[in-house]
């Protein structure tokens, strides 16, 4: 669950800090796409976990 | 477009991705290191020769600071949120307290491609920055039962470190006498460079693929470890009065981890720590995040707190 929370702060700020400086006029396209990244491979950790402890 | 010794990075893992192992024999991987340390030593040597003042010992100072508390940080971070043993999280505090002089010199060659000028003396940090994260990491891990017999040879006689400094003080011995050795280094810096990343870049693509058997959160770790890095060393270099490039580069510096020095001492004096996650972390994810987006970040945010 830590970890968890941990690895959706990290997508969380990494958006953020790629938003804001796409602002500022940065290219910011592979900063967002690495948060969505990390943020879809937590998601499927979770959801493998979670249907791993449902069938068992 | 990325810098073209960046590409060089790019094709080694896009190689190593396509089965073409561009991984260089051991010895002139070796070689590509020893010039690259020569280079940047030289280089920050002349120039402390030129300027060397009691600023730069005030600075030094801060540098090393700045390891101790990256170093502390990493361990706060894992300690609040990793499954990791006691071991693991001091070997990975250590790891990102220490620098990479491969960032670093991406980080100069970055610089020189767009003629911005920088503090040449900053080579002399990255020396620094190797010694303090290790010390916290074996504190962290061992207590004060760390410091056996054998600590201060195994801290400070490895090769890397030694050449650093070696090539600093000769520089700074030397000065303008230099000069010459100083440009023939110069020509070769770059084709160092853009071989050494090849070799890293297809190094980082199979420690990539372990990466994934590891944890989304030992990623997310690496990633976010760099940023919080830069964030500390932009506010500290401005404070320190550096130029914009002398900023950018520090904090590169503070964004890298070690992947040479640091595994090679803690291999013996952490022998139950898992070196492989800290390498995975700092060599599969940290060092390509730094070359291919971090740096040009780190200047973005640093021209604009400059301006």
């Amino acid at each position: 669950m830590r970890e968890t929370v941990f690895v959706v702060l990290v997508s969380a700020l990494l958006a953020l800090l790629g938003l804001y400086s796409a602002q500022s006029g940065f290219n910011a396209w592979p900063l967002l796409g690495v948060a969505l990244a990390l943020f879809v491979m937590q998601l499927v950790a979770v959801v493998r976990k979670y249907r791993g402890t449902h069938h068992a | 477009m990325p810098d073209i010794v960046v590409g060089f990075f790019l094709l080694g893992w896009l190689a190593f991705w396509l089965k073409v192992d561009l991984r260089l024999p051991s010895a002139i991987y070796e070689f590509l290191t020893l010039v690259l340390l020569i280079s940047i030593g030289i280089k920050g040597g002349m120039q402390l020769h030129a300027q060397a003042s009691t600023a730069l010992l005030w600075q030094s100072l801060l540098i090393l600071a700045l390891g101790v508390v990256l170093a502390l940080i990493a361990f706060a971070i894992l300690r609040a949120f990793s499954p990791f043993n006691r071991d693991d999280m001091a070997a990975l505090a250590a790891h990102y307290g220490s620098v990479s002089v491969g960032t670093f010199a991406v980080a100069l060659a970055f610089m020189e491609a767009r003629d911005i000028a920088y503090e040449s003396y900053l080579s002399l940090f990255v020396a620094l920055l190797e010694v303090p994260a290790i010390l916290v990491g074996l504190l962290l891990a061992r207590g004060k039962g760390a410091f056996d017999s054998g600590w201060q040879r195994r801290l400070f006689a490895h090769k890397s470190l030694v050449l650093l400094l070696g090539a600093l003080l000769l520089g700074a011995a030397y000065g303008s006498q230099a000069q010459t050795f100083k440009n023939a280094l110069s020509e070769l810096f770059s084709i160092a460079l853009a071989l050494y990343l090849m070799h890293l870049g297809a190094l980082a693509c199979a420690s990539f693929a372990k990466s994934r058997q590891q944890s989304t959160f030992l990623i997310a770790f690496a990633l976010i470890m760099p940023i919080l890095g830069a964030a500390i060393a932009i506010p500290l270099a401005i404070a320190m009065g550096l130029s914009l490039g002398g900023v950018a580069i520090m904090a590169a510096l503070a964004a890298s981890a070690s992947y040479i020095a640091v595994p090679a001492v803690l291999e013996s004096a952490l022998p139950d720590a898992d070196l492989g996650k800290c390498m995975t972390a700092s060599l599969a994810i940290t060092f390509p995040f730094n070359v291919l987006l971090g740096i040009p970040l780190y200047f973005h945010f640093s021209e604009q707190l400059m301006m």
